[in-house]
């Protein structure tokens, strides 16, 4: 018994030599991290904090490029207490850049542009939260296949490896779960505050938002489908930004999912589309993704 | 030093004391406890519950019904954990090999054909893509497995004894503020409707339809209110709602609100000016008024008032106080009404 335990440490030891020492030489290779003074966003109508708070987009009410400066404060919009303004409390406010290459609508395919206009502003600090709107289609033929949306995905990475500074940081965002949006919309009518179906067929510029989540037509399990495919577009996100975390020693890459474990309650969700996060819901969605992000140390 | 006996009396003294003590401490917090109603106290003077509830029921009422929607749904989920575990115990089987002899084993795999019937139904995919028929095959397939699992899932929970025990909140009774408002309708009515309106939504000018055929059924019975509610960015809805003011102060509004409601939100801002013209309305007057933000400061008063009690979307109409979204058909509008118009919610209400 002593024999074997005198065989097990030494083994024990050797295969924990084994296994954190490359990790811990790739992370060293790395370049050092920059603080994340230029921030750019990439992303879609979320990021554009589209009808978070009055109709359209709302700017300074995006989870990570909001502001709150003295004319929101004098009409008494919310402080979402975005990364941008997180970055200036806790980096400091002198450098500070804040772009936002996020266009409402936009889906994986627009990826590879908005990285290059990321690119384009140097940026040390670019997110990305996209893929809302390859779950969303007008039909189910629409939502891409895996092979396509990963194809997408790493043409946008590969545009950031190749153009941004070396010690940036990506941070993917994962797809929120859109199937949560249903049932909050259902909650809603439950409990008599609005009927959503008839805000959704009366605004967002008269386009029925996520057909393949939210069409009055579809089934149960045409929604369980449609989350599947929600599902499976995460793990993508997370496999190919883990891959390009091992081997891209110029840059640094994040992903978190805790988007999507989100469980979004009734009154973080617009009441003016019923399907976009109001401002409670970004400023949530700002707190979650910082504390779960790169940056979730600093606290100011 | 003192004898024993002294010492004795002098404990049970304090031990007597001190109980007394604990009690009458625990007294007044159960006397407290027994008084939920006041919730906080100024310089001594309470502040009662009901006195912050007649702004916020409403918002409070959300929230209930945050917290009812995520334990129903958390309950279900684990509802179906346990039965498919249940189950997988009764027949010897692990749960993915049960879900595998249930649900995969069930399900064949389209084929051209039933590609072509979805075709049929849905001109718009046809495509001579390869890439196309492969997707719509896909989503077909998984459909199909989803349906089996979720009919499955349907079949255990109709054998078991699952009832789901709480209850949704009841929507509350809000106090709403009227006096100075603009109102239309019997001054006595039953039943007072506060329509948080904007003129240049459309969503608002079908709500203003619905009050209308409300009045139209139970004249005499119903008293209208209008108050402002519209995003504060919305520059033609500010415009509308300073004119609308404005026209209250020369005594004409409801013309003013008729005549914008009749173009159904579709209007111009240059459109919202000639409107106030065609009422007679005192031009001179408005741009005074308006200069010195007299009419802004009105609209922004009803903006924050809207918000204060919950109205987060135009339009809303209370009903003797209780809630209702202008979404929603008019059926349930009017049977809202018939129930503030039977003999005990008059009752409640007074």
């Amino acid at each position: 018994m002593k024999k074997r335990m005198t065989l097990l440490v030494p083994m024990v030891v050797i295969l924990c030599v084994l296994f954190t020492i490359p990790f811990a030489s790739a992370q060293s290779k790395k370049a050092p991290q920059l603080a994340p003074k230029r921030l750019s966003s990439t992303g879609d109508s979320i990021t554009e904090a589209i009808d978070a708070e009055l109709p359209l987009a709302n700017h300074w009410a995006s989870w990570v490029n909001g502001y709150h400066g003295f004319w929101e404060w004098l009409f008494g919009l919310t402080d979402v207490y975005s990364h941008n303004q997180r970055i200036s409390r806790n980096f400091g406010a002198w450098g500070r850049k804040n772009y936002m290459e996020a266009k409402s609508g936009a889906d994986m395919p627009d990826f590879p542009t908005q990285a290059a206009a990321s690119v384009s502003h140097q940026a040390q600090y670019v997110t990305v939260f996209m893929g809302h709107n390859d779950v969303c289609g007008n039909d189910f033929a629409d939502i891409p296949t895996d092979a396509e949306f990963e194809a997408n995905s790493r043409a946008g990475l590969e545009n950031l490896r190749k153009g941004l500074p070396a010690g940036a940081t990506i941070y993917v965002v994962g797809i929120v779960d859109i199937y949560q949006l249903w049932e909050i919309a259902r909650d809603k009518k439950a409990l008599g505050i609005v009927d959503c179906e008839v805000l959704w067929a009366t605004t967002l510029l008269d386009l029925y938002p996520c057909g393949t989540m939210l069409s009055p037509l579809n089934t149960d399990a045409d929604r369980e489908y449609t989350r599947s495919r929600n599902i499976a577009f995460n793990e993508i996100l997370e496999r190919v930004t883990e891959e390009y975390n091992q081997q891209d020693l110029k840059h640094w890459y994040y992903y978190t999912d805790e988007t999507f474990k989100y469980q979004f309650t009734e009154n973080q969700v617009s009441d003016i589309d019923c399907f976009h996060p109001s401002a409670h819901g970004q400023r949530d969605l700002s707190k979650l993704t910082w504390d779960s992000g790169p940056f979730g140390a600093w606290q100011k | 030093m003192k004898n024993p006996m002294t010492k004795r009396l002098l404990k049970s003294t304090l031990v007597i004391l001190s109980l007394s003590l604990v009690l009458s401490y625990g007294s007044k917090a159960l006397a407290q406890s027994l008084q939920p109603d006041i919730i906080a106290k100024l310089n001594g003077e309470p502040i009662f519950l009901s006195e912050i509830e007649q702004n916020v029921s409403f918002q409070v009422y959300r929230l209930q019904g945050n917290i009812y929607s995520l334990l129903q749904r958390e309950t279900e989920e684990i509802v179906s954990q346990k039965l498919l575990a249940a189950e997988a115990t009764r027949r010897g089987l692990s749960i993915g090999e049960l879900l595998k002899k249930e649900v995969d084993e069930k399900v064949k795999s389209p084929d051209e054909k039933d590609v072509d019937q979805y075709l049929a139904t849905h001109p718009e995919d046809v495509s001579k893509d390869l890439q196309q028929r492969n997707k719509i095959k896909f989503y077909l397939f998984q459909k199909a497995l989803i349906q089996r699992k979720l009919d499955y899932m349907a079949s255990l929970r109709e054998k078991a004894d699952y009832k789901f025990l709480l209850k949704l909140p009841e929507r509350p009774r809000t106090k709403i503020v009227i006096d100075g408002e603009p109102w239309r309708g019997n001054a006595d009515a039953p039943v007072t409707l506060v329509h948080f309106a904007d003129l240049t939504s459309k969503l608002s000018a079908e709500s203003v339809e619905k009050i209308r055929k409300l009045l139209s059924e139970f004249p005499d019975k119903v008293k209208w209110v209008h108050r402002n509610y519209f995003k504060i960015q919305d520059e033609k809805a500010l415009l509308a709602a300073e004119l609308g003011e404005a026209a209250f102060e020369q005594g004409i509004f409801w013309n003013f609100h008729d005549l914008v409601f009749s173009r159904k939100g579709d209007m111009k801002m240059e459109n919202i000016r000639k409107m106030g013209d065609e009422i007679g309305l005192d031009k001179k007057k408005f741009d005074e008024g308006q200069k010195k933000g007299n009419y802004l400061l009105k609209v922004k008063e009803d903006l924050g008032y809207a918000a204060r009690i919950g109205a987060e979307s135009p339009a809303v109409i209370f009903v003797n106080g209780f809630y209702f979204s202008g979404t929603f058909p008019y059926e349930d509008l009017k049977n809202l009404v018939q129930r503030e118009l039977e003999p005990k919610a008059k009752a409640s209400k007074e």
